[in-house]
């Protein structure tokens, strides 16, 4: 083995979307970073649908961009279409989604990362890791190198022992066509780590010249500009559309009929699948009474003829495959350029992070994305990015970044994963937000980028921008709720078109906003002098104002946890000590090791009770500990 | 009468009943935390109000309900912080007639603003203002573990047979109106079965109004049935059916036969010294069949185990059976009383011999054991007061009382959320938070039931919606 002559801050391993973020995250905060990729062809590859954002990824993506994350930027650079979802819904659950073009998508992060300062990239495939007095060192590689770090992140996505299924064959790879990293999973175990196995699948490709899509649905992008970046304009997209078509019973039958060839039935694969993403064999299986499942035509990239079908992914043999794409309308010829199948992974069972991605037993390892049993490219993202600048932080000896749940989407996938683990992939869901009126789309700027600032991942020119976009929108708060309106036969025309009730006598244009239905967009032509807000900012004040009672309420809710999440639980607590803590309470404490006593309440299991016994054990530690300093 | 948000923790203010349930003497409510004075003013009538009272004074006055109306006569003081229990500022109101006062007095107090304090919270603010010192910490805990232990009891014994299953029906009710919400809201390109939005208003509001109903049965008499569960148990034709009679017969309160609750249990509610206890006799097994006899004993099994506390009849007029040995072996660990009954009758000639109340105390060391005669009444009474010490020692009765509130307190928190939900979506004000809303109320049911937070919800929606990716 040969020492390589450069020692660096982070080493990153794996070129996905957790480790493309990690390592510009690192090296953006001045560290130097090496990052280590299988093969570099494959930086910020999308092995599945090239789809970005949707409801909870979608506020992922935009969260990313207020921390000065890349993958907003990718997102708009390579997008096709781009719509809104959820409009008519209220308020939280507004998000973007884009059908991106997988090579721009991922030749942006190339660039991105072969342009970054203080990173140096390479292709070599990690074996490795090296450990000495439990703490990381650095990495050892297939090719013969060393390379020394003060810190390593993981992020080797579902190459870590892949194993690839179709129908009767199975073999180790890669996404389908790549090299597995068949020797690092029992270096990690060698090192103590607690690793499990999971799986996720995907769908034929199809080619578009052979499906007969004028007979078809189709979906085109939303005529208005739009972007995840914050510092981005937004774009139209032209010329591309998503196609509509449905799953028959044709295709039921050959599946049913073909059961004993597939994996999935036959339980030839370990691992478990994500039950918000079933495999077509599982829907048919588990909803026998639906007759028809919606299926999507996706392109997938401007520079080839390839076509995704959305919700069938699927692990039958390729002639069972071709006999079923055949039987969806639209789709009678159709050619399969590449085959659906599943594939199987090891992944490091989360519980054994720190709130800050860092494994609890060797200190200066990190691990981001699909390694933590999560799946979606904007879950790995939001990882990596978080890795990436605790890394930074760490070797910088500073307090991690840890965001709460009430503050960040990034900060319930993460308080997820390392207080209650996964079984099955991890996907971000709305629903796991209890405070999802405060982890809004149009607020992650304000909610976020203070930090982004903070870390130094955001700077000058872009926070002066949001400092003048924070202004206006407060400005014109302040003009709303000081500016009264006069009842006019025009004012309240436009009102009784909503089914609103007319003006009587003046009214605060604050008020007005306040009622359902009542956009901005009404108001601010009748209010004296000033100028009105964009479309965009006009969205955001109005959410503010429209939903300010309900957004107090869930505020209220927050401040009475606060104090929970604001006690630090000592990391070398012995939970042994405290008389009182149920067995079960106690075991899983100790494998945990929560970082607060907020955290502590929401492992499963862990009773009112018991928090309230740790809560007295910790006050009379304090009282027993005499105060430091004084005297 | 509406719930209200309530203010921080440490600091908020926290009620509960102090006293254990009962007729004789009077309630004790405390309240404590800050504004605690000015919460308790607002129910209370007395010749001098408590903020012009110096700490530590008792007033006369009256209770009055929401309306202003007087409901009872108690005595009210209040202590200044950091001189109270808590070290907090701090009220007692002592109701007189009963515990029915004392819990319309909480209920007052707890739609006033106030939280229902969790089970040992007096003792744990007493500690962490630094009143009790560090050498009782230990004991701290102590308290509260078994506190929420004994609440925990209480909780599953006060929700059972015909209300648990109604609360169930509710929260599924609410589950899968949550559940189809939250779906569309995460998945919005599926083609999953949506409804009308008024439909759903109606939806809502028709449970809400059910548990607005739940809720009035609660407070005009479904709680009668909580109590304390007292099983007879022993060998065939040791009397303990007489002793039923008996205890029946003796009660002054009402009498109620509870309908369908266990099938082949005779079960009767009496109160005692204002206590309900559920007496439950096994002896209503007949072994007509083999089959049947199975099943009995697995149900007076089942009572055995879940009793609060067990009365264990001997028959007195004979020597003990092998049989009632083997009961004997597991009652320690247990509340348990022991009646050796037929005291009247002259010993069993033929047998040889008679079993005496001191022969059974030497078996179980530590045990009550007392002598009665269920047919002539006699002893009768003694073994009421028994009963009650056996659970009192246990501080099984403040943990029931305050069981039944805060799950009172759990489904008006419920009714008013889905009030909220519904009137949210009825004003065009959005799904998600409308959605947030019934996420609460589900919470409530959850707490109500006893059912473990994590992923109910997720799995409800995996379960029942087809999701693509």
């Amino acid at each position: 083995m040969i020492l390589f002559e450069k020692k660096y801050d982070c080493i990153v391993v794996g070129g996905g979307h957790a480790g493309c973020e990690a390592a510009l995250a690192a090296a953006r905060m001045g560290m130097a970073v090496l990052q280590l990729n299988l093969f570099l062809d494959n930086t910020g590859h999308m092995p599945c649908n090239p789809s970005i954002g949707g409801p909870a990824k979608g506020h992922l993506v935009r969260e990313g961009s207020a921390l000065g994350g890349e993958q907003a930027e990718a997102a708009d650079s390579s997008a096709m279409l781009i719509r809104w979802l959820n409009t008519s819904k209220g308020p939280a659950v507004q998000a973007l989604r884009a059908q991106c073009d997988l090579r721009e998508y991922a030749a942006h992060f190339l660039l991105a990362i072969e342009s970054q300062k203080n990173l140096d990239v390479r292709q070599e495939l990690v074996t490795d890791l090296w450990v000495e007095d439990g703490a990381v060192r650095g990495v050892r590689t297939k090719y013969g190198y060393t390379y020394g770090g003060r810190t390593v992140i993981l992020a080797p996505g579902t190459y870590l022992s892949g194993k690839v299924y179709i129908g009767t064959e199975s073999f180790f790879s890669g996404p389908l066509g790549q090299i597995p990293s068949l020797d690092l999973p029992a270096s990690l175990r060698t090192h103590g780590l607690e690793m499990g196995r999971i799986r996720t699948d995907t769908t034929p490709r199809l080619h578009l010249d052979t499906l007969d899509l004028p007979s078809l649905q189709q979906q085109g992008s939303a005529e208005k500009p739009l972007a995840f970046s914050l510092w981005r304009e937004g774009a139209v997209h032209e010329g591309y559309f998503c196609y509509l078509t449905r799953s028959t019973q044709e295709t039921h039958d050959v599946i049913r009929e073909n059961l004993s060839r597939s994996p999935l039935s036959m339980g030839w694969m370990e691992g478990a699948g994500p039950r918000y993403c079933p495999s077509i064999e599982d829907k048919v299986l588990r909803f026998p009474e639906k007759e028809s499942h919606l299926l999507f035509l996706e392109p997938v990239s401007r520079g080839n003829k390839e076509v995704y079908i959305q919700n069938f992914s699927t692990s039958l043999p390729l002639d069972v495959q071709t006999a079923m794409v055949r039987s969806l309308p639209g789709c009678e010829r159709a050619h399969i350029t590449r085959p659906g199948y599943a594939i199987e992974y090891d992944y490091v069972n989360p519980l054994q992070l720190t709130p800050s991605l860092e494994i609890k037993k060797i200190s200066g390892l990190f691990c981001a994305g699909q390694i933590n049993g999560t799946s979606g490219y904007e879950e790995a993202a939001a990882q990596g990015l978080l890795a990436g600048v605790n890394a930074a932080l760490k070797v910088r000896g500073e307090d991690p970044l840890i965001l709460s749940r009430s503050e960040a989407y990034m900060g319930v996938l993460v308080d997820d994963l390392v207080t209650r683990g996964t079984q099955e992939p991890y996907r971000m869901l709305t629903s796991r937000c209890e405070h999802r009126l405060l982890l809004r789309h149009d607020n992650a700027d304000r909610r976020l980028a203070p930090l982004g600032r903070k870390t130094g991942l955001l700077g000058d020119e872009k926070w002066n921008f949001l400092l003048a976009r924070w202004k206006r929108i407060d400005g014109e708060r302040e003009r709303l709720e000081g500016v009264r309106l006069s009842p006019s036969d025009e004012l309240n025309s436009e009102l009784a078109a909503l089914d609103s009730a007319p003006l009587r006598e003046p009214a605060l244009a604050g008020d007005l906003l306040r009622r359902p239905r009542v956009p901005y967009s009404l108001i601010s032509p009748f209010l004296p002098g000033g100028e009105a807000l964009s479309e965009d900012e006009g969205h955001a004040l109005e959410v503010e104002i429209k939903y300010g009672g309900y957004i107090d309420r869930q505020r209220r809710q927050v401040t009475r946890l606060e104090k929970m999440e604001e006690v630090l639980l000592p990391g070398d607590l012995d939970y042994g000590a405290i008389k009182g803590l149920l067995a079960e309470s106690r075991q899983k404490l100790a494998k945990v090791r929560p970082r607060t006593l907020g955290q502590a309440g929401r492992i499963s299991g862990v009773t009112p009770a018991d928090i309230q016994l740790l809560s007295i054990y910790l006050n009379s530690l304090r009282r027993r500990e005499p105060c430091e300093g004084t005297k | 009468m509406e719930r209200k948000e309530t203010p921080p923790p440490e600091g908020d203010i926290i009620a509960a009943i102090g006293t254990a349930w009962g007729e004789a003497g009077i309630a004790i409510v405390r309240i404590s935390g800050e504004g605690s004075r000015e919460l308790a003013g607002k129910f209370l009538s007395l010749a001098v109000p408590l903020e012009d009272t110096p700490p530590r004074f008792l007033r006369n006055g009256s209770l009055l309900d929401d309306k202003g109306d007087p409901i009872d006569q108690v005595l009210a003081v209040w202590f200044a912080p950091p001189k109270s229990y808590t070290g907090e500022e701090l009220v007692e109101i002592h109701t007189h007639g009963g515990t029915l006062v004392a819990r319309k007095c909480l209920d007052l107090l707890l739609c006033g603003g106030a939280r229902l304090a969790e089970p040992g919270e007096f003792t744990r603010r007493a500690f962490l203002s630094g009143r009790i010192d560090l050498t009782q910490a230990e004991a701290v805990l102590g308290v509260i573990r078994s506190r929420s232990d004994e609440a925990l009891r209480a909780a599953v014994r006060t929700l059972r047979g015909e209300l648990a299953e109604f609360a169930r029906d509710i929260y599924n009710e609410i589950l899968a109106l949550s559940g189809s919400l939250e779906a569309a809201l995460d998945f919005p390109e599926e083609d999953l079965p949506s409804g009308e939005e008024d439909e759903l208003v109606l939806a809502i509001q028709a449970v809400e109004q059910t548990l607005r109903d739940l809720l009035d049965r609660c407070a005009t008499g479904l709680l009668l049935r909580e109590g304390i569960r007292v099983a007879i148990v022993g060998r065939p034709n040791v009397g303990k059916s007489s002793l039923l009679n008996a205890l029946l017969k003796e009660s002054r309160a009402i009498v109620t036969a509870i309908p369908g609750t266990t099938r082949d249990l005779i079960e009767e509610v009496i109160t005692c010294r204002g206590v309900p206890l559920r007496l439950i006799d096994t002896a209503g097994m007949g072994p007509p069949s083999d089959e049947a006899e199975a099943m009995g004993i697995s149900l007076a099994e089942g009572v055995f185990q879940d009793a609060d506390v067990r009365i264990w009849v001997v028959d007195g007029s004979v020597p003990l059976h092998p049989d009632d040995l083997k009961l004997a072996e597991r009652l320690p660990g247990r509340e348990h009383v022991v009646a050796v009954n037929k005291s009247d009758l002259p010993p069993g000639a033929a047998e040889g011999g008679r079993t005496t109340a001191e022969f059974v105390a030497d078996l179980l060391p530590g045990s009550t054991v007392l002598s009665i005669s269920a047919k002539e009444n006699r002893g009768i009474e003694m073994l009421k007061d028994d009963i009650l010490a056996a659970i009192a020692g246990g501080g099984t009765l403040e943990a029931g009382l305050n069981a039944s509130a805060r799950q009172v307190e759990e489904i008006r928190s419920a009714a008013g959320f889905l009030k909220d939900a519904a009137e949210t979506l009825s004003a065009g004000m959005g799904q998600d938070v409308a959605a947030s809303s019934l996420g609460e109320a589900r919470r409530a049911m959850e707490r109500l039931l006893g059912i473990e937070k994590d992923d109910t919800l997720l799995d409800y929606i995996f379960s029942q919606f087809c999701l693509g990716k």
